[in-house]
């Protein structure tokens, strides 16, 4: 009892240490913190560093990518130039040739060959020129290819070069192609006498394989090149002569057509395009036009090659962002680890504290709200520090006082179990005296008192045993608790102790009315335990039953499971309440305590009984309902364990 | 009767023609043969080697180039366009007015890369200028349209000039066509044109041998040095003074008067592209014949003076080079 109370007070100091300090559970949650700063360090600075890392290359290609197109634009616009000026060149030593001495005073004469001549030696690219008067009528020729006999009159009055050249308007007529495949073109100036004055028209065909020394010296980069095409896509110049001679038409690339295109002024021409080349590779491509001509400069680089430097200043930037990226990772971490490791320090020592390790101190030194937190910890520890000495002192105090109250109350029943063996021993004797004697009256007096003093003897002698009976009862008891009741262990047969316990309590059965069955099973082997404690126990049982039953049947059973002997007592008597089922066992109580008196009985059967089984390392529990009866199960081991 | 004058030249490697039969590897060089009836290398393949060159390729470890000759003796060009094919050669050049027709007869499969065919489209050899369509290719220098231009010249430089002896091979079908083109132009120019069929390099040397001034008034050298008629147009210059006009400028340079046509050693130079375009995977047939419009007047005034001619300034003036 006082056990208990100690053993309550403990669990209830348990429940007051854990109370103010949760468990911090480890594992699964540790490092969350750091993961949580490191997420976010890295959310932020590396979602920074990305979007402006890709905007970067992102603008750095839109510049570069422009830078590149001007550039290009740029050398189209002077290839376009030198074209321009190539023409313009071989049309100004045209107009030179009209100018000669001999004009001003005798007008067009055969004279003029010679400035032909003249003008075939100097302009490579001229193969005829031919001088007509102003009817449209050859006069003077010259030519590298043909004789120029001038007996070869060909009648050029109704050409347009002739027509345009009469109005003193410079002619600079379509690209033509000789051979099916040279291109030539036909340019014609007027030949004046003076200004105004038109005499006749000096016309010349141009070679414009020419134009291709111009183009080829063009070079972009590595493997960039120009050419020069015709508004209906004629390829004039073009650094692969062949393309020229086989008269490839380019009018259906893009660039062609972008080349011939007038940007609107809201939307200005893009500087380049990405379009496919003749050869279907794609290309960088600007175009320069030369509006004198209807022509148009095309220069063309492999993308791959333009783009080269662009896409080497995008791997520059894409590894600069990596980097930056990888030592904002590490920053990141280290942050976190910094920020968090107090934090981590404080919850160590919160756990330490919480398994009690009071004297434990936080040592933060952060120089922040985590160093004042861990001081008030400290100070809460403290506290609590003591608090807790007091409690522990207060419970030691009381438990010695406990201790010795016990041991005052373990002697207290030791003398008492002693005087009980005492006082029951003592009374036994003269009890004995009462009970002989009382029986030597009774058959001596046979037939010579009245029947009243018989009766009053018998009484005598029914008091007396039943006051034997509660002596003996007593007595084992007091042994028992005294530690004095010993058992002995003998080897014999239970169906001679369950014959033996029935034969005595068949006498005492209510006529008729119940009956008693045993019902031993045939296989149960001989045991070794107390005989007579055993047989004790069973004719307590029994005589309980008896007692209780008015009708019905009273069973007796046994049966043994793995060296374990069962027999279970039954009957259809009155039964007990559910609550009375606690207490049967101890000592001076029934079921009903009323039932002592109705019934009799020391109440002491019960309580000796479960001591012996016990004493014998045995069980004994019972099942019982009211106006059903009870079922007592004794389980025994066959052979006492010594 | 023909005597074979079969030379192996190797400009750049003797052992160049001795490897396998087989098309250009990589790694190999390419092999380029040379056929002509020349004496020797001609400007053109000076012109080829040097384009070469220009281009990138490097002597010896990208092409080699080997060089037959026949020495004048056109009828066996197709026998040495044979050799050159069993040596294994990947590209011919032909280097001289007849010799990629000889080569054509031998082959429609290795390519062929002429730079002196003077009439492409006459004498068959390819179909169009834009698209060849055969195997071979090359450049034109339009000897051919240029004949009447050239017999023009010579009359405008030597005042008089009335009769004018053509020498050439009857069996040269170039030569034939060329005779046809010298006597339209002829009419046209109210000479007169004096032809000499010719069929033996003996028959040449006699009869240029026999010319006399008051015969003819000059000389038309033909373009196809076959029996070697030039070399004795050539040599009828100074042994009977008499005024020589030629189409290629090697002859005025070795002591002829004059010579109007386009720069060889320029027709090399460009072909060297064709054949690079070749090399690159380009078939022949896909590739554009070029015309070198590059024409030159060539006038040895140190001959003139010699043979007591004045040429008449006009004409000097028009000289491209004027030999003093």
């Amino acid at each position: 009892m006082i056990f208990k109370i100690i053993q309550n007070l403990k669990s209830k100091i348990q429940n007051l240490r854990s109370l103010p300090f949760p468990r911090i559970s480890r594992g699964r949650r540790r490092g969350r913190l750091v993961r949580h700063y490191f997420f976010i360090s890295v959310g932020l600075i590396g979602g920074g560093l990305i979007a402006s890392g890709v905007l970067e290359i992102y603008f750095r290609y839109q510049e570069s990518r422009e830078q590149l197109g001007l550039l290009q634009q740029e050398v189209a616009a002077g290839a376009a130039f030198k074209i321009d000026r190539f023409v313009q060149e071989i049309h100004n030593t045209l107009k030179g040739a009209t100018r000669s001495r001999e004009i001003a005073p005798k007008g067009l004469t055969l004279e003029f060959r010679f400035e032909l001549e003249k003008l075939l030696l100097i302009a490579p690219a001229v193969t005829e020129a031919v001088a007509l008067d102003e009817n449209g009528a050859i006069r003077v020729q010259a030519s590298r290819l043909r004789t120029v006999l001038p007996d070869t009159k060909r009648d050029l009055a109704a050409a347009p070069s002739f027509r345009q050249a009469k109005q003193g308007k410079s002619y600079f007529g379509p690209v033509h192609f000789v051979r099916g495949s040279e291109p030539y073109m036909t340019i014609a100036v007027p030949i004046e006498r003076f200004a105004g004055d038109v005499i006749g028209v000096l016309q010349a065909e141009v070679n414009l394989k020419y134009i291709g020394d111009v183009v080829s010296s063009i070079t972009v980069g590595r493997a960039g090149y120009a050419y020069a095409v015709t508004r209906t896509g004629e390829l004039i110049a073009h650094p692969d002569i062949s393309l020229v001679l086989q008269r490839r038409n380019v009018a259906e690339l893009e660039q062609t057509k972008a080349a011939f295109q007038t940007g609107s002024p809201g939307t200005p021409k893009p500087s380049a395009i990405v379009a496919q080349n003749l050869q279907g590779k794609k290309v960088f491509s600007s175009s320069a036009f030369i509006p004198g001509l209807d022509w148009a400069v095309i220069l063309e680089r492999p993308v791959e090659e333009a783009y080269e430097p662009l896409y080497a200043s995008m791997i520059r930037t894409s590894t600069l962002l990596l980097i930056g990226l990888g030592m904002a990772l590490l920053a990141s971490l280290f942050v976190a680890r910094r920020v968090v490791r107090p934090i981590r320090i404080l919850s160590e020592g919160v756990e330490r504290i919480g398994s009690g390790e009071l004297g434990y101190r936080l040592d933060l030194k952060t120089g922040d709200e985590i160093e004042i937190l861990a001081d008030e910890f400290n100070k809460m520890t403290t506290q609590l520090q003591e608090s807790y000495a007091n409690l522990e002192h207060k419970v030691e105090e009381r438990t010695k006082e406990l201790e010795i109250t016990n041991q005052r109350l373990e002697a207290a029943n030791r003398h008492k179990s002693q005087f009980l063996a005492n006082v029951s021993h003592e009374l036994r004797t003269p009890l004995n005296s009462i009970i002989g004697f009382t029986r030597l009256v009774l058959r001596k007096t046979e037939g010579q008192i009245p029947g009243l003093q018989k009766e009053n003897l018998q009484k005598v002698l029914i008091s007396s045993e039943h006051l034997l009976n509660l002596i003996n009862g007593l007595l084992d008891l007091s042994k028992i608790e005294a530690g004095r009741m010993e058992v002995f262990a003998e080897t014999f047969k239970l169906d001679e102790i369950i014959r033996v316990a029935t034969s005595t309590v068949e006498p005492m059965l209510k006529d008729g009315r119940v009956r008693l069955v045993t019902e031993v099973a045939p296989d149960i082997p001989p045991m070794k335990t107390d005989r007579d404690k055993l047989k004790q126990a069973l004719l307590n049982l029994l005589s309980n039953a008896v007692k209780f039953t008015e009708k019905g049947e009273i069973k007796v059973s046994a049966w043994h499971e793995n060296g374990t002997l069962k027999l279970t007592v039954s009957d259809s008597g009155i039964g007990m309440k559910k609550e009375a089922l606690d207490y049967i066992f101890d000592e001076f109580r029934q079921a009903d305590m009323s039932s002592t008196r109705r019934y009799g009985g020391t109440g002491l059967g019960l309580a000796i009984v479960k001591r012996f089984i016990n004493l014998m390392g045995g069980d004994i529990s019972v099942e019982s309902e009211v106006g059903k009866g009870s079922k007592f199960t004794v389980t025994i081991p066959m052979t006492l364990k010594v | 009767m023909h005597k074979f004058f079969m030379v192996l030249v190797s400009l750049v490697s003797s052992g160049l023609l001795v490897g396998g039969v087989g098309a250009a590897e990589r790694g190999k060089p390419i092999r380029i043969g040379v056929l002509t009836e020349s004496w020797g290398p001609t400007p053109h393949v000076f012109g080829l080697r040097d384009g070469l060159k220009e281009l990138g390729y490097r002597e010896d470890m990208d092409f080699v180039i080997g060089v037959r000759f026949t020495q004048g003796d056109i009828a066996a060009l197709p026998a040495a366009a044979r050799e050159l094919i069993k040596l294994g050669v990947d590209i011919l050049f032909a280097g001289g007015p007849t010799a990629a027709n000889a080569a054509q007869t031998v082959t429609n499969r290795i390519p062929i890369v002429f730079a002196e065919l003077p009439d492409p489209l006459g004498s068959g050899l390819i179909k169009s200028f834009a698209r060849p369509g055969g195997n071979a290719t090359g450049i034109t220098d339009l000897n051919l349209e240029l004949a009447p231009k050239r017999l023009e010249i010579f009359s405008e430089m030597i005042p008089g000039l009335k009769r004018v002896l053509f020498p050439y091979n009857v069996n040269d079908s170039y030569g034939v066509a060329e005779a046809k083109a010298y006597r339209d132009a002829a009419q046209r120019l109210r000479l007169a044109l004096v032809e000499k069929r010719l069929k033996t390099q003996e028959e040449a040397q006699a009869a240029l041998a026999r010319v006399r001034k008051g015969d003819v008034h000059g000389v038309l050298s033909p373009r196809s040095i076959s029996l070697n008629i030039p070399g004795f147009v050539l040599e009828a210059t100074s042994q009977h003074a008499i005024p020589t006009m030629f189409s290629t400028t090697f002859f005025p340079e070795s002591g002829g008067l004059a010579a109007y046509g386009a720069a060889l050693y320029e027709s090399g130079r460009r072909a060297a592209r064709l054949v690079d375009k070749i090399v690159k995977g380009t078939k022949p047939a896909e590739i554009p014949v070029e015309v070198n419009e590059r024409m030159e007047l060539i006038i040895n005034v140190k001959v003139a003076k010699a043979l007591g001619i004045r040429i008449a300034p006009e004409v000097l003036y028009r000289a491209n080079r004027v030999i003093r």
